[in-house]
C-alpha cells in the first residue's frame, strides 16, 4: 500500500491554522486578579491527577475545606504531562484566580517561568522551591521530623532489633527520610540495626516487593518506605511475610492498604498547608518566601494507627509524646543528612 | 543466615527476577527472527499487566490471563499492521506502541478503578501461581529451539528474517509467517506482563514494567537471537539483580554501583560476543 499523496497546500494550511490558534491563545487579555470580594483559589495537579489518594487529592481536600469554611471560590486543573504545567499555571492566572497552587516539586521550573509574567497573581508551590519573587511562596516539609517519629515507633515495636528502610532513589530528599528514621530508631533503642536499601525506581512495584522480602529475610521486622509506587510492594511484602512483620506507609494514611500489617504512616499534611495559605489570603496575612512545616506546625504526623494501636505499648506511646513535644519545642534537633546523623546523640527520655 | 539457605534464597530470587525477562525475550526472539524489530515489548508487557489485573479481578484469574494474551495478540497485530502493511519504520511503531500503552494504562486505571492506587487484589496473587509461569519460562526456550531449528516452519521463519523477498520466491507467504511470529511474540510479552502484575505483585501500578521490556530485548541481542541464549542471558541478569538486592545495605558499596552491574554486563557481552542480527531485520515483507 502506498502512502497517500498529501497535497503541498495541506501542510501550509495546517501550519497556518496552528499559528492562528497560537495567536488567539496568547492574545487572550490577562484581566489580572479579580477585584471582587470573593477570593478565588485554584490548583494545578501534577501528572498523578486529582484522585491520586496522595498529594493532589489532599491539596484538593484543603481547597474544598477552604470553600466550605471560608467561602472562597475553588477549582482545579489536571495535568497529564510535565509539559502541561506551564500552560495550566498560566491559564489559571489568566482566569483571574488570586491564589494558584502548584502541587509538587516537579512544577518548580514551570513556576519559575510563569510567575514573573503574572505579578498580580500569588503562587504557592507545595513541597518544592519557589523563585525569589514577591508573589511566590514555597511550602516545604521537614520530612526528617516525621520520619524520626516513624523510626521511634518502629524500634519500639521491633522484636528482632533490625529495621528496614526502602527508598526510591538516593538523593538529598529521600536521605532526609532515611536519616530521620534511623535517628528515631536509635533514640528508642541504641542497639538497633537499620538495613537501608534503594530500589532505583519510583514505579517498580515488583522490585520494591523483592527488596522488602530481602530485608525481611535479613532479619528486618518493621519496614519504612519512601519509594512512591515501588513502596506499595514494600507494604505488600510486609503483609505477606510470616510472623509479625509490619510496613510503615508514607505521605498519606496508607494504613488501609493492609489493615493490621501497616504499623502507621508518616503523613504530610498537604491539606492543612493548602487550607492555611488560603486562610492567610482571606485574612490579608499572606506572605511570600518560604513556609517550613514540621512536627511543630503539625505538617508532619503519624497516622492514628486505627488497626495497630494495640501493637505499641503504652510506655512507648508515652515516650513518643515526649519525643514529639521535644521536636516541637526545638530541644531535639532531628538530623537530615548523613553527617548530621553521625554527630547525633540520642537523647535520654 | 547460613551460607546454604543464603544461596537458596539468592537462587529463588534470581529465578523470580529472570522469569518475566525470559518470557518477554522469547517474544523478542520470535519476532526478530522473522525480521520484525520489536522494541514494543515494553508496551505490550504493560498492556498485558494491566488487562490481566483488570479482567482477573472482575472475572477470575483464568479470564485475566486469557484477556492478557488477547491484548498481547492484538497489540502485536497492531505492530505487524504498522510495520508490514503500512510499512512504517519498526522502531517508530514500537515507540508509538510503548507510549500508547503507558498512557492508556495510566488513564484506564483511573477510569476503571476511580483511583490511582486501587487496593491490591490479594486473591489474584494467591490463585495465580508463580510456579506455572516459572515452569513455562524454563521449558519454553527449549520448545522454541526445537521449533526454530528442527521444523519446516522454523526454517521458513528464519528464512523470512534473512530475506523476505527470496522466501516469497520460494513460494512461501512472507507476510503470513511474519504475522504468526509477531502475534505470538505479543502474546509472550503480554504473558510476561501478566506474571508481574497477577502472580508476582497482585496489583497494577503506573509504569510497573519499568524497563524490563528493554532489558529483555538486550537479552535477545546478547543471546545472539537464539531462545536458549536469551534465556541464559536473562538468568545472568536475574542473578546480578538478586545479588544487588542482597548486598545493598549490608555491604559498604554504594547502591548505584551494585545497580549498574547488569547493565555494564550487557554492554561488555554485546561487545565481546559479536553477532549479526537476521539480515532482513526491519524490512516490510510483501506477498
Amino acid at each position: 500500500m502506498g502512502r497517500p499523496d498529501t497535497p503541498w497546500w495541506f501542510g501550509i494550511a495546517a501550519i497556518g491554522v496552528l499559528v492562528l490558534a497560537g495567536c488567539s491563545a496568547s492574545k487572550q487579555a490577562s484581566p489580572g486578579p479579580s477585584k471582587s470580594p470573593v477570593v478565588k483559589a485554584a490548583m494545578v495537579t501534577d501528572s498523578g491527577g486529582i484522585d491520586d489518594r496522595s498529594f493532589n487529592a489532599s491539596a484538593w481536600e484543603g481547597l474544598k475545606r477552604a470553600k466550605s469554611e471560608l467561602g472562597v471560590e475553588v477549582r482545579y486543573v489536571e495535568s497529564r504531562e510535565q509539559s502541561d504545567y506551564k500552560t495550566n499555571l498560566g491559564a489559571l492566572a489568566d482566569q483571574g484566580n488570586d491564589l494558584v497552587f502548584a502541587i509538587g516539586y516537579l512544577m518548580e521550573d514551570a513556576l519559575k517561568e510563569v510567575a514573573p509574567r503574572y505579578p498580580n497573581t500569588r503562587f504557592v508551590i507545595i513541597d518544592g522551591s519557589a523563585p525569589k519573587l514577591g508573589n511566590c511562596l514555597a511550602v516545604k516539609f521537614r520530612e526528617e521530623e516525621g520520619s524520626f517519629l516513624a523510626g521511634f515507633v518502629a524500634a519500639s515495636v521491633s522484636k528482632s532489633g533490625t529495621l528496614g528502610f526502602i527508598g526510591g532513589m538516593e538523593g538529598p530528599l529521600i536521605k532526609k527520610f532515611e536519616c530521620g528514621y534511623r535517628a528515631g530508631a536509635l533514640t528508642a533503642r541504641p542497639d538497633i540495626t537499620v538495613l537501608v536499601k534503594y530500589v532505583g525506581s519510583w514505579t517498580d512495584v515488583a522490585k520494591g516487593k523483592e527488596f522488602a522480602r530481602t530485608a525481611i529475610q535479613q532479619g528486618a521486622d518493621v519496614l519504612f518506605h519512601a519509594a512512591g509506587k515501588s513502596g506499595l510492594g514494600v507494604l505488600d511484602a510486609a503483609a505477606e511475610a510470616p510472623g509479625q512483620v509490619y510496613g510503615i506507609g508514607v505521605d498519606r494514611d496508607q494504613d488501609d492498604e493492609h489493615p493490621g500489617r501497616v504499623l502507621t504512616s508518616m503523613m504530610k499534611d498537604v491539606e492543612g498547608a493548602v487550607y492555611r495559605c488560603v486562610k492567610d489570603q482571606v485574612e490579608g496575612k499572606w506572605q511570600s518566601g518560604e513556609r517550613i512545616m514540621g512536627v511543630k506546625e503539625e505538617g508532619l504526623k503519624l497516622s492514628p494507627m486505627r488497626y495497630t494501636r494495640k501493637a505499641v505499648s503504652d510506655e512507648a506511646m508515652r515516650k513518643l509524646d515526649i519525643v514529639r513535644s521535644r521536636i516541637a519545642d526545638g530541644t531535639l534537633v532531628v538530623p537530615a543528612t548523613e553527617d548530621a546523623l553521625r554527630a547525633f546523640k540520642p537523647p535520654q527520655l | 543466615m547460613n551460607g546454604d539457605t543464603g544461596f537458596a534464597i539468592l537462587a529463588a530470587m534470581s529465578v523470580r527476577q529472570a522469569c518475566p525477562l525470559i518470557i518477554a525475550a522469547l517474544g523478542g526472539v520470535m519476532s526478530e527472527r522473522a525480521g520484525v524489530v520489536n522494541i514494543a515489548l515494553e508496551g505490550i508487557m504493560l498492556s498485558g499487566a494491566f488487562v490481566g489485573v483488570w479482567a482477573g479481578q472482575a472475572w477470575g484469574p483464568a479470564v485475566g490471563i486469557m484477556a492478557a494474551l488477547m491484548i498481547g495478540a492484538a497489540t502485536g497485530g497492531a505492530h505487524l499492521a504498522f510495520t508490514q502493511v503500512l510499512r512504517m519504520n519498526h522502531v517508530v511503531s514500537g515507540v508509538a506502541i510503548n507510549l500508547l500503552a503507558l498512557h492508556a494504562s495510566t488513564f484506564l486505571l483511573r477510569a476503571f478503578f476511580n483511583q490511582a492506587d486501587p487496593p491490591r487484589q490479594a486473591k489474584l496473587a494467591e490463585t495465580v501461581s508463580m510456579g506455572w509461569f516459572i515452569a513455562f519460562a524454563f521449558m519454553a526456550p527449549f520448545a522454541l529451539h526445537l521449533l526454530l531449528y528442527h521444523t519446516a516452519f522454523g526454517l521458513r521463519l528464519r528464512a523470512v528474517g534473512e530475506s523476505a523477498a527470496r522466501t516469497r520466491l520460494a513460494g512461501v507467504s512472507a507476510v503470513g509467517l511474519r504475522a504468526s511470529a509477531v502475534v505470538v511474540s505479543g502474546m509472550l510479552a503480554a504473558c510476561a506482563g501478566a506474571y508481574l502484575s497477577m502472580a508476582l505483585v497482585g496489583r497494577f501500578t503506573d509504569d510497573m514494567v519499568s524497563g524490563r521490556g528493554f532489558i529483555a530485548l538486550a537479552a535477545v541481542i546478547c543471546g545472539r537471537w537464539t531462545p536458549v541464549g536469551a534465556m541464559l542471558t536473562c538468568c545472568v541478569f536475574g542473578f546480578f539483580d538478586a545479588l544487588q538486592l542482597q548486598l545493598q545495605g549490608t555491604v559498604a558499596i554504594p547502591s548505584e554501583f551494585l545497580r549498574v552491574i547488569p547493565y555494564v554486563l550487557t554492554i561488555v557481552v554485546a561487545l565481546v560476543i559479536r553477532s549479526s542480527p537476521p539480515a532482513d531485520l526491519g524490512s516490510a515483507a510483501q506477498d
